[in-house]
């Protein structure tokens, strides 16, 4: 049992004209569903749901509100390294970038820890890049070991792993796995991953599939919006996530939608996705799923954060770095991504405060863990 | 407001029109009872904005 047989009964061009052919009268069916399906998902994204955003929104606020309280989730990225063996054209750290490289060693790590604990961080994601010699399974576990004393739940986004490595790692403490597609469009995915292991397109998308057999607490999904058509590609998502709920009903979800950003030697995005289209897709994806958890980085700007994290949003990064050593070890080194949002954590604890709602530094103990297994 | 009853003759019996003042008396009861039943809003401690939740993409 795979996603793959569903991903190919599902061509790219039949789904994207099945999205473009929706009517308002499909719209408001979607609206009016008591559980929507993947169809009224599509509705949901298509052009003719642009009217229909305040009521998605009045929508998504009521059940975001219903399934998870008053609250939005804190979390923090922990950037361990920059070395990399794979070339992304949308990244910085793409091997073909001369830039200095930099791998945390544990020492290191903790200097960067004190600071997130400063700040009130129990939830972190550790992020590297894919370079088997200095940061493979053997320095992950190393991560896992010197970080878990020091932190209520660990999350990884790094290099797509084997079944047995997960298993290896969960019992160090790993949590939570983000492991994106990027895009689902298989000959753009080509284009966008031309060197390295990330050119293995199958080998990502039966990723979930590795984790969910591994038992992983929680993993997360999505595509990098702006490489292709973002409607097309966030059905995919869904349709992915659909899958995953149904077949690994004892893990978590959490989906992200990060549009490309500036980056060093990076092209331009081929889609730009509005503001407007944003909220949309984030609306969208509450009406399908109550129990999702979605997630929004520093990568937006801070009059759209505030405003959104009444609408879906579950979970707010703050205050973060995107290069190794960033917050205390190597304060220069460059950056994977721009941010657009810079206010301390504290800043933004304050805001969800000012709107009624609640920060959650921590939702989750190692002691939950060890009873869950 | 919850009150029971309301004891008005003097106030319409020696009004300059007591036939108006009456009419306003009920216009005034009327009034009460309806946003009595229509309940209040809570009480919060801060402004809530009821403008529509995507106004700021305008
Ligand atoms: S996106 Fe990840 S795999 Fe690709 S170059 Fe950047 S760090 Fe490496």
């Amino acid at each position: 049992m795979s996603f793959r047989p569903i991903f190919e009964s599902h061509p790219w061009d039949d789904v994207k004209a099945s999205i473009y052919a929706k009517t308002g009268a499909d719209v408001e069916r979607a609206l009016a569903a008591p559980r929507r399906t993947l169809d009224d998902f599509r509705a949901l994204i298509s052009p003719a749901a642009a009217p229909y955003l305040e009521q998605m929104a009045q929508l998504s606020q009521q059940r975001t509100r219903q399934r998870f309280g008053h609250t939005v989730q804190l979390y923090v990225p922990l950037y361990l390294s920059n070395e990399c063996q794979n070339i992304c054209t949308y990244c910085g750290f793409s091997l073909d970038n001369k830039i200095a490289r930099r791998t945390l060693s544990s020492v290191e790590m903790l200097a960067e820890a004190a600071v997130l604990k400063g700040w009130g961080y129990e939830h972190v994601l550790l992020v590297t890049g894919e370079a088997n010699q200095t940061v493979g399974v053997d320095y992950l576990e190393k991560a896992l070991r010197t970080l878990r004393p020091h932190f209520a739940h660990l999350s990884m986004e790094v290099q797509p792993l084997d079944q047995e490595d997960y298993e290896r790692l969960i019992p160090e403490g790993l949590n939570t796995v983000l492991v994106y597609q990027e895009t689902y469009h298989q000959d753009d995915y080509k284009k966008h991953h031309p060197k390295g292991k990330k050119s293995n397109f199958h080998y990502r998308l039966d990723t979930p599939d590795r984790l969910g057999r591994a038992g992983i607490h929680k993993m997360g999904l999505g595509v990098l919006i702006g490489l292709e058509d973002w409607r097309t590609d966030c059905f995919y998502a869904a349709l992915h996530l659909d899958y995953l709920e149904r077949t690994y009903w004892q893990t978590k979800y959490s989906l992200s939608f990060p549009r490309l950003r500036p980056a060093e030697g990076m092209l331009q995005p081929k889609v730009e996705m509005s503001d407007r289209e944003l909220v949309q897709l984030i609306c969208a994806y509450r009406l399908l799923s109550d129990e999702v958890e979605l997630s929004l980085s520093t990568r937006e700007n801070p009059t759209f954060r505030d405003h959104v994290v009444q609408l879906g949003i579950t979970s707010l990064s703050a205050g973060s770095k995107t290069n190794p050593g960033g917050y205390a070890v190597a304060p220069e080194s460059l950056e994977q991504f721009e941010i657009s949002d810079e206010r301390s954590p504290a800043a933004i604890a304050a805001m969800l405060r000012r709107q009624g709602l609640e920060p959650v530094w921590k939702d989750w103990d190692a002691t939950l863990t060890a009873l869950a297994r | 407001m919850g009150a029971d009853a309301v004891l008005v003759n003097t106030a319409i019996a020696v009004a300059g029109q007591p036939v108006a003042m009456a009419q306003a008396f009920r216009l005034a009861v009327e009034a009460g009872r309806l946003a009595y039943e229509a309940r209040l809003a809570a009480p919060a401690a801060q402004a809530v904005a009821s403008s529509p939740l995507t106004a700021f993409l305008d």
